[in-house]
């Protein structure tokens, strides 16, 4: 943990009481933190995406259960506390661009200003404008067309929002952190920043391969399914890149500068959290699917396995032992999308059969048999895509 | 597989008899005596009418149901023998469907509907009970008698309505 975050966390545990004037007080100090360093401002919009991303998940098997749905639902509620979040972290990232920036002070033209915007502070801000837009957008949409699917416009403006502000944030934290320490001569990228600013990537743009992959589009007005092939061969292609590109890249910002060792335990913590928060909001959410936790927390075993590999198996580390690495994760994604994937895959299976919530298991356990065997290998080679251009990306950058 | 029981615990009529053009009410509560179930529908129809478009036939009086019920009109595409659409076929006539979803263990949810008959005679109800998915004999009430137009068992109540 880096400086900052020590003494930030000091300083608000000490903050005994909840009443109004320790939030004031809290907010006022976020503040004049966030005139400091943008990094609070990132972890914020991470936070916020985080937040809006697992109450999409959450809208989604709130729907599969078919409980009774207005637009005022509680995951909804969470969807949009996180946008709210977003923008809050993006207006602390502004203000410290206009404390620490001469041109915002000299220039009153905002397109110069924006212009002039770093990259991620960009790309946190165009994601921002668009998460804005899309709740009044999502709002007139329910209201005229009723329940809308998954993939409808106001939903696609929505996440690849998200998108766009997780990966502004991740880069801004990622930079920052790195201008901060070469001050310090290290390049070394903090541990938490790097599982706070990871794991919303990971989570929205899985929301964004789900939306193109999982048959829950068709409304009474629009039929917005993807064909169910072209869905499983997304899904097949999509699913264990983004996994493996993210839990490679969460190990590969770990190493330090002219050391070939990377850190163990961010790896396997980002898998975790992906687990917990999947668990969370897909599984626990669905009484019929306890049984089946035992199975999906053992997804943990190749992940801490890949770590292992990585870290403390393989120096000096070889391209041979990135791609077995690439080869594992991209391997397990038919079993870490569990449950959702079920309804992608019985789309295409010889007798597909309808997945009520209660049937979604042991639809799930027999589709194994029939469909692992056919995606393995196109997996297996996306994962290790996946660690190749994590390795350039990452080498590049530094 | 988690195995619901539907089953309808209670049908009130206010009525026996009427006088053509006053109303009934018929009350109906049902039961899931078995596992959750993904949906149960209690489905009313009425085999006497061939529509319900005007609002002063059927009116819905009040139902605690976690879902909005669905009028299906005649020749409208409807499933059949507790297979859904996959063997569909055509309303011959007018019902409502209330629903649960999903209907936990032990719930209990009513529906009471206002009827005004158009014509003296005997006018017919057919009221059942369907947990979704439909596992087998249990999945279904009343499991025997006489069957509606999508081949499936109801029990049957009627009032007689004179001039």
């Amino acid at each position: 943990m880096n400086n900052n975050f020590k003494t930030f966390f000091r300083r608000d545990s000490s903050r005994g009481t909840s009443n109004i004037t320790s939030t004031v007080q809290l907010m006022l100090h976020f503040n004049e933190k966030a005139k400091r360093n943008p990094i609070t401002g990132y972890i914020l919009v991470s936070l916020g995406v985080l937040l809006s991303a697992s109450s999409g998940s959450w809208d989604i098997t709130n729907h599969l259960l078919n409980r009774p749905e207005t637009f005022f639902s509680p995951p909804h509620a969470g969807l949009y506390l996180g946008v709210a979040i977003v923008i809050s972290g993006s207006i602390m990232m502004l203000r410290y661009y206009r404390s620490s920036s001469t041109i915002s002070n000299n220039d009153h033209h905002y397109i110069n200003k924006l212009i002039h915007l770093p990259l991620p502070m960009k790309l946190v801000i165009i994601g921002a404008v668009m998460l804005v837009s899309a709740g009044p957008f999502d709002f007139a949409w329910h209201s005229a067309f009723g329940l809308d699917g998954l993939l409808s416009p106001s939903h696609s403006v929505l996440t690849i929002g998200m998108a766009i502000s997780s990966i502004g944030a991740l880069l801004g934290m990622l930079s920052n952190n790195n201008d901060q320490n070469n001050n310090n001569k290290s390049h070394a990228v903090s541990p938490i920043l790097i599982v706070i600013g990871i794991i919303p990537v990971w989570i929205i743009v899985s929301g964004l391969i789900h939306m193109v992959s999982l048959p829950f589009s068709d409304t009474e007005y629009f039929k917005f399914n993807p064909d169910p092939t072209l869905a499983a061969i997304i899904a097949t292609l999509a699913f264990p890149f983004i996994v493996s590109f993210i839990l490679f890249s969460s190990f590969e910002l770990s190493v330090r500068s002219g050391r070939t060792k990377g850190m163990f335990g961010i790896l396997s913590i980002t898998g975790a959290i992906f687990i917990i928060i999947n668990l969370s909001t897909a599984i626990l959410t669905n009484e019929h699917l306890t049984p089946t936790i035992p199975f999906y927390i053992l997804n943990i075993i190749p992940i801490v396995a890949v770590d292992i590999i990585l870290s403390k198996l393989s120096i000096p580390k070889t391209k041979i032992v990135n791609y077995v690495a690439g080869a594992i994760l991209g391997s397990m994604f038919l079993m870490l999308y569990y449950p959702l994937i079920t309804h992608t895959y019985n789309e295409v299976l010889l007798n597909p059969q309808t997945v009520w919530p209660s049937l979604t298991s042991s639809i799930y356990f027999k589709m194994i048999d029939e469909v692992y065997p056919l995606i393995v290998i196109p997996a297996m080679a996306t994962g290790i895509l996946g660690t190749i251009i994590s390795t350039k990306l990452i080498h590049q950058h530094k | 597989m988690s195995k619901a029981v539907p089953i309808i615990t209670n049908v009130q009529m206010s009525a026996s008899e009427v006088p053509l053009g006053k109303p009934f009410n018929i009350k109906v509560t049902s039961n899931n005596q078995g596992d959750t179930a993904d949906i149960q529908i209690v489905s009313i129809s009425f085999p006497n009418l061939t529509s319900i478009d005007n609002s002063d036939i059927i009116t819905i009086k009040n139902h605690n149901f976690n879902q909005k019920p669905e009028f299906v009109k005649t020749g409208e595409e409807i499933g059949s023998k507790y297979s859904g659409l996959s063997k569909a076929t055509t309303a011959k006539y007018p019902f409502i469907e209330f629903y649960s979803r999903p209907w936990k263990t032990d719930a209990i949810y009513q529906a009471e509907i206002e009827i005004k008959p158009l014509n003296i005679g005997r006018f017919v109800v057919f009221i059942k009970a369907v947990s979704l998915p439909h596992n087998n004999e249990i999945s279904h009430y009343p499991q025997t008698g006489i069957k509606d137009h999508q081949e499936e068992f109801v029990e049957v109540y009627s009032v007689n309505v004179r001039d």
